[in-house]
């Protein structure tokens, strides 16, 4: 069985943004396994985005712990974060994923270039990548010329381009139709295979929780059901 | 990489950047003009109290410029003239005989400075014949003419063919007089001259102090102003009992102009500098605004503050290095073509010419000034740019991405 590369213990985060505290979430305990193609689902407000922040090393919590790869994230200083969500992080967002005055191959290429990854290599990779996700006859072109699933995808060539050893992509597919949408989960399905990555999500959608292995279900900040499939 | 963007980054809204990098174009270009006219100023100022009253240095007895007195005549003066004529960066010289006294008409008297020239020396180094605007240059009288200056005339209210009696102490300090008839009025450029010199033959004034051996001043014309230094040093190392002067020693409110042309120039840096951080800052500032998601998702995907910071410090840079070499281009090629027609101020010629000033000038700028005026740019938007770098550094990449 994979190891456990995952895990939050207590996990609670509250918001004190105005004078009434809110609790985004209240003490989350979670195991996942690497490779996992896992979806988190839950109605609005249900704490997805916080619990993936929170393992994204994008958000401390207020209290509890949260071990992602072995670096234990309530430890680390907003700087060794940065570093930690270069190497190790992959972000896919709903959107404004991509830096818009750049191509879709200068796009993935950035962030081995914040790898300091050779040139050579950061060509090879993101035009192999772009290939992948179908998007090899776009390569030039910049994200204001791409469809919005085109863009996920460019995303999603991104998040994978340095190699992290996670995936997290927050409401993916929420501004794509539903043709958009199914093409995207199947595309990071098969990088979840080809990779070897592990995959979270967070989603409300129907159609992506379908094509998820696993599904952790929130609610009010808490988790009410985990079901692997079989 | 990062510069690829910051330079893409500052054409996403090429209206705004349009307009930062005119007004640092057009703030240069008028720093560029006000500039090159002040140093025409100054310059002409320069020119003429060289032209036609200092000129490039002046020897004198050591004790002459502290106590101008008649028995304070330079030793050595033939010595002088015959190095002076041999040497080939030495265009012309003079030799005077220098009286401080009085001039007195039926009607008015003043205190003036009596010069008794050679009348071709003169001619040669101060151009006095071309200065008058009445009269001739001591060719109608054999004896006894005087050529005084045009307010100085007025002063005494005297005309052509006036007679001025000139009074003063001789070589052995007694009070001595002549009678002069005026031949000649002039106009100098040269306030100090207008307001108390006067000229009359050497061979006059050496018959009233009684000896013909006497020189106070030789005033030496440069082919070049670069050669005065080194031909002032070598007249000190040569003749140690005579004082050497160049124009600059010996007139101290000409370094006085200088300063006064860098001291504008520096103001009028600073009040634009300022005035384009106020903008800049304005502009950088909105750019981060419009950006904060984009830079909350850099900062999410693993772009540290520091690339962050420099990507925006490289944006603004970018701006001023545009707009710096457009304004000073502009800037070049108005001073160039100014310097070659010249500014004709002549509607202000009495107020000019009382100061000392030329009617036209030509306006020009050193490759100093143009380097100062681009690196005083880049300075400022360098620092203008760090509160905007700072701000957007100060980003939560979270609340940035929400907003």
């Amino acid at each position: 069985m994979p190891e456990v590369v995952i895990r939050t213990s207590g996990l609670t985060k509250v918001y004190q943004e105005t004078k009434v505290p809110v609790k985004a979430l209240g003490g989350v305990d979670l195991e996942i396994r690497e490779g996992e193609f896992t979806a988190v689902v839950g109605p609005s407000g249900s704490g997805k985005s916080t619990l993936l922040h929170i393992i994204g090393g994008l958000d401390y919590p207020t209290q509890g712990q949260v071990e992602v790869g072995g670096h234990h994230l309530n430890e680390l200083n907003d700087r060794e974060l940065i570093d930690f969500r270069l190497e190790h992080i992959g972000f896919v967002f709903q959107a404004f994923n991509l830096i818009p005055v750049l191509t879709a191959k200068e796009n993935v290429e950035f962030i081995m270039l914040l790898q300091k990854l050779p040139a050579k290599e950061r060509e090879a990779r993101a035009v192999q990548l772009l290939q992948e996700v179908g998007l090899g006859d776009r390569m030039h072109n910049r994200p204001s010329e791409l469809s919005g699933g085109q863009q996920q995808r460019v995303a999603v060539a991104r998040a994978l381009a340095s190699r992290p050893q996670f995936i997290l992509a927050d409401e993916p597919t929420a501004n794509l139709d539903s043709k958009a949408a199914a093409n995207l989960l199947n595309m990071m399905a098969e990088m979840n295979q080809r990779e070897k990555a592990t995959f979270i999500f967070s989603t409300h959608d129907q159609r992506v929780i379908e094509k998820a292995r696993r599904v952790i279900t929130l609610e009010d900040g808490v988790i009410v059901s985990d079901v692997t499939k079989a | 990489m990062l510069l690829l963007i910051a330079w893409r980054n500052i054409w996403r809204n090429p209206t705004r950047s349009i307009v930062v990098i005119a007004a640092i174009a057009v703030g240069i270009w008028a720093i560029a003009l006000t500039v090159g006219f002040i140093n025409s100023l100054s310059d002409s100022y320069i020119r003429n109290s060289i032209n036609y009253d200092y000129s490039h240095l002046q020897v004198h007895h050591p004790q002459f410029l502290q106590e101008p007195e008649a028995r304070y005549s330079i030793r050595n003066s033939k010595s002088i003239t015959e190095y002076l004529q041999h040497n080939p960066e030495v265009k012309a010289y003079s030799q005077r005989v220098l009286i401080n006294g009085m001039i007195a008409s039926t009607r008015a008297s003043s205190g003036v400075q009596i010069y008794g020239i050679n009348l071709d020396q003169e001619k040669a180094v101060t151009s006095l014949d071309s200065l008058l605007i009445e009269g001739n240059y001591f060719t109608e009288k054999p004896r006894n003419a005087i050529l005084i200056s045009r307010k100085l005339a007025d002063k005494l209210k005297a005309e052509m063919r006036t007679k001025l009696v000139l009074t003063f102490q001789d070589i052995e300090g007694n009070v001595t007089a002549g009678a002069f008839r005026v031949q000649g009025i002039f106009d100098s450029p040269s306030p100090r001259l207008t307001e108390g010199g006067v000229y009359v033959r050497q061979q006059d004034l050496n018959q009233l102090l009684g000896t013909d051996t006497l020189v106070h001043e030789i005033a030496v014309l440069m082919h070049a102003n670069t050669q005065t230094p080194a031909v002032a040093q070598e007249l000190r190392s040569k003749y140690p009992a005579s004082e050497i002067k160049t124009w600059e020693e010996l007139s101290p409110e000409l370094e006085l102009i200088q300063e006064q042309s860098n001291l504008t120039m520096a103001i009028l840096l600073v009040i634009l500098m300022v005035a384009l951080a106020f903008g800049i800052v304005n502009t950088m500032l909105m750019a981060v605004l419009e950006r904060e998601r984009e830079l909350g998702m850099l900062m999410a995907i693993g772009m540290n503050r520091q690339r962050i910071f420099s990507m925006i410090l490289m944006e603004t840079v970018f701006l001023s290095l545009v707009g710096g070499p457009v304004g000073c281009l502009l800037g070049y090629v108005t001073v160039t073509w100014l310097g070659d027609v010249g500014i004709d101020l002549s509607a202000w010629t009495k107020g000019l010419q009382q100061y000392g000033y030329s009617t036209k000038l030509f306006p020009f700028l050193s490759i100093k000034e143009y380097i100062l005026m681009v690196a005083s740019v880049v300075l400022t938007a360098i620092l203008a740019a760090m509160y905007p770098s700072y701000k957007a550094v100060k980003l939560n990449p979270i609340e940035a991405m929400r907003s």
